[in-house]
């Protein structure tokens, strides 16, 4: 298992598109519905402060990036808060990549079932992703950050709906301009935070970066992408469904792909296409999860080169994402695991670490000065 | 070593088979793609839903092989009917009279009888809404008669009539008669926003006639149809045209009748408070750099008695003022002497009359808005985006039929539109 030789080399740059990898999985389909019941017609303002506190997440893991270089997240947890505070942060973080990683693959076999394949048992279909990153972690960082490379392009059918939309919506909808009064606003602000979780991945893919280029400038772009993406995608849906019909579409992006028609397209239906493509997308999201769960169970029980860890965390994976449960109750276990789970996740406990960091720093002691 | 081949080798079949997505799989002979739908009311009380599906038969629009001759003409299609007592069970028992499986996928027309129409068409656009499988870009028709019998025509250039009304929409934004087409999606947000309009459709001497629309209420519920005056006016309201050809007396010579295409290009609305006795502006205004600008006569119906926006009594109306700026393309002058490229005095006569004559389609859009007490031009809801303190001190519903809404239209027009500047007659 090729995990940290001399190959398993990536460009800072890789940082940014593995955060945006991390980052986009299945947000774009179901975060608008819950920003837009918490800030109305400010939903597209929200994303912007929300935006820059993401990019406070990344510059915070760039900050312990720095301050230990070469070490990932649960050796600068073990160095910072001593061996056992680390171990059970080191879990805390298997638990939840493994969650997340069950959660997409949940969403994405309902959407398949609800869409595309009517009869495809959900677990043949959870069967087909487990094992197709299954095969992708084993071989290492490298081609991870490759395929998330290489799939970039299949957030253009995001901007396929998203562009044609602006000119059909009716642009009055956005008024009153912004949310309804600050409570608002600041809920806004947070649900959007909470729909942006694994900034973390930046942590774990530290000791992998060859140090050539910037990782923060890279993050800041690619958080900056998906910025801009997220403002025009919630205007489009507002200019086109209103606060209400935004509302009421459990998955309104998933909507908009099918009342949308592109010029040049007249006819053509491109919901099928976007939900392929934004699986895609949300494949390269799952692998990233897995791979940062396969890695910290390696670190965690020193498997050194054994392949346990991978198709451990797949199995757990599999058993998470076939799990027969209903599109309703998932959402709402989505939704408040996102609520509470992603803020400490993505901020808190880095936030921790780094006060940690600056507390033995002042003490001068060993690592992180 | 070659027993982990070996299973890895089964593993990988077993993967290609499992999950390759053919559990959906069924061969196109055991699918029947429906093209348009139809709601009528059955005679029945226990199942008062009638549906009608229009399937197209593939071997019978397959082209004749060169060189061999066409034989007799055969139907393109199947009309098959069921009924139930919802939306969906009419839909579901389709599958008693077809022998294949309906995909619903394909569906471009839905067309709906004034009679079921007139109970409400929301179990229809729930139905819609609701299920993932339908298309739910079809378009929304409504008709005076049958809805089986317009399925069942043969119209003209399409073998379909569901792709022949799909065709028939491609046109509205330069031949407003018929409306912008509605999805059900649309339909849905437009009655939310205080009603929608609906293109109409009739079956005329075997012909379909594709004009005029049908007007829902809030609820969902047919309430009247529009004449074609209306409808354009309606699309000078909302928006929705890219030019309409129209008539009016030479502003020289009113013996005269002279048609012109309109091509609007910035349009703008303003809507204000206006005291009844005064409502909006009249006479012409000064031309603007470049071309000539008329502001349209105030309406005639200053005064009338309602319950006005202060909701005190007559004493408030609500003035919308259009702005338009575009073409006028004289398209016939009939012998009207006027030299529009020459003469900026010419465009400016122009343009007061043709800016009259969308005025009169406009009013015409408003006073049956308000005979029929839905707002589907949307006055209320750019009065609600606009003066939102107004709006929430205000009972629209109750209070749009009866107040005083006056309407002006001015027209800039930058070019007469085309290169000739010389009339046929002498």
């Amino acid at each position: 298992m090729p995990f940290r030789n001399d190959n398993d080399r990536i460009p800072s740059a890789a940082a940014g598109v593995l955060l945006v990898t991390s980052i986009a999985e299945l947000n774009f389909v179901l975060g608008p519905r819950l920003t837009v019941e918490v800030a109305g017609t400010g939903a597209w303002i929200v994303v912007i402060p929300a935006a820059a506190l993401v990019a406070l997440s990344a510059w915070i893991a760039v900050w312990l990036i720095r301050a230990f270089p070469k070490r990932d997240l649960l050796e600068i947890a073990t160095l910072t808060l001593g061996r056992p505070l680390g171990v059970l942060l080191g879990g805390a973080y298997v638990v939840y990549w493994l969650l997340r990683a069950g959660q997409m693959i949940q969403v994405q076999t309902h959407v398949f079932r609800l869409t595309l394949l009517e009869e495809t048992p959900r677990a043949a279909v959870a069967a087909y992703i487990v094992l197709l990153s299954a095969y992708l972690v084993a071989h290492g960082i490298e081609p991870l950050a490759r395929t998330a490379l290489l799939i970039a392009p299949a957030h253009l059918p995001l901007v396929a709906i998203t562009v044609p939309a602006l000119f059909t919506g009716d642009f009055g909808r956005l008024i009153p301009i912004g949310p309804p009064d600050l409570n608002a606003a600041l809920r806004g602000v947070w649900s959007v935070f909470c729909n942006a979780p694994g900034v973390e991945v930046l942590l774990m893919i530290a000791p992998f970066l060859s140090g050539r280029g910037s990782a923060l400038r890279s993050s800041l772009y690619g958080i900056a992408f998906l910025a801009v993406l997220a403002v025009l995608l919630q205007i489009a849906l507002l200019a086109n469904f209103g606060v209400v019909n935004t509302k009421q579409f459990t998955m309104p992006t998933l909507e908009l792909s099918r009342v949308t028609k592109a010029p040049g397209f007249e006819g053509f239906r491109l919901d099928p296409v976007f939900v392929v493509m934004w699986f895609v997308v949300t494949f390269a999201s799952i692998a990233v999860a897995h791979y940062m769960a396969a890695t910290a169970v390696r670190s965690l029980f020193r498997a050194g080169r054994s392949g346990l860890p991978v198709f451990g965390t797949a199995v757990a994976m599999l058993i998470l994402g076939a799990y027969p449960i209903g599109l309703p109750q998932l959402f709402e276990w989505v939704e408040a695991f996102r609520l509470y789970g992603v803020p400490v996740m993505s901020m808190g406990i880095p936030l921790a670490l780094m006060l940690a960091a600056l507390a033995r720093r002042a003490r001068g002691a060993g690592e992180g000065r | 070593m070659k027993v982990q081949r070996a299973v890895r080798f089964a593993a990988l079949v077993l993967l290609l088979l499992a999950a390759a997505g053919c559990w959906d799989y069924a061969d196109i002979e055991n699918r029947a793609p429906i093209l348009g739908l139809g709601f009528d009311r059955s005679s029945d009380p226990e199942m008062p839903v009638l549906v009608s599906a229009e399937v197209p038969i593939a071997s019978a629009v397959a082209p004749t092989p060169v060189g061999q001759a066409g034989s007799e003409r055969r139907s393109p299609k199947w009309i098959f009917e069921s009924t139930g007592a919802t939306v969906s069970e009419a839909i579901d028992m389709l599958n008693k009279t077809m022998a294949r499986a309906p995909v619903h996928r394909h569906i471009a027309a839905l067309v709906v009888s004034r009679e079921i129409a007139a109970q409400g068409i929301e179990p229809l656009v729930d139905y819609f809404l609701r299920n993932s499988q339908v298309n739910i870009r079809a378009e929304l028709w409504v008709t005076d008669g049958k809805a089986r019998d317009v399925l069942m025509a043969d119209p003209p250039f399409q073998p379909f009539v569901s792709f022949g009304l799909e065709a028939a929409l491609l046109k509205s934004e330069t031949f407003p008669a018929v409306p912008r087409g509605v999805t059900i999606e649309h339909f849905n947000r437009k009655i939310g926003e205080g009603g929608a309009i609906v293109p109409r459709v009739e079956l005329g001497e075997g012909e379909l006639i594709t004009s005029g629309a049908g007007v829902f209420s809030p609820e969902a519920r047919f309430v009247g149809f529009l004449n074609e005056q209306q409808t354009v006016g309606a699309a000078w309201f909302l928006g929705s045209l890219k030019s309409a050809e129209t008539t009016f007396p030479c502003p020289v010579d009113e013996e005269r009748i002279v048609g012109v295409t309109l091509r609007p290009g910035v349009r703008r609305k303003r809507f204000e408070e206006a005291g009844a006795a005064a409502p909006g502006a009249s006479g012409p205004r000064t031309a603007g750099p470049g071309g000539a600008s008329l502001e349209g006569a105030s309406s005639d119906r200053k005064g009338v008695d309602g319950p006005g926006l202060d909701g005190a009594g007559a004493g408030v109306g609500l003035s919308v003022l259009m702005e338009i700026a575009g073409t006028v393309e004289v398209s016939n002058l009939s012998g009207c002497r006027l030299f529009p490229w020459k003469n900026a005095e010419d465009r400016r006569l122009l343009a007061e009359a043709a800016a009259r004559a969308v005025k009169l389609d406009a009013e015409a859009a408003v006073r049956r808005a308000q005979e029929l007490g839905v707002d589907f031009l949307g006055i209320g809801l750019q009065l609600s985006r606009r003066k939102p303190g107004l709006w929430k001190a205000l009972d629209w519903p109750e209070i749009f039929p009866k107040v005083p809404i006056d309407v002006s239209v001015r027209m800039t027009v930058g070019d007469p539109g085309s290169i000739h500047d010389v009339p046929v007659s002498k």
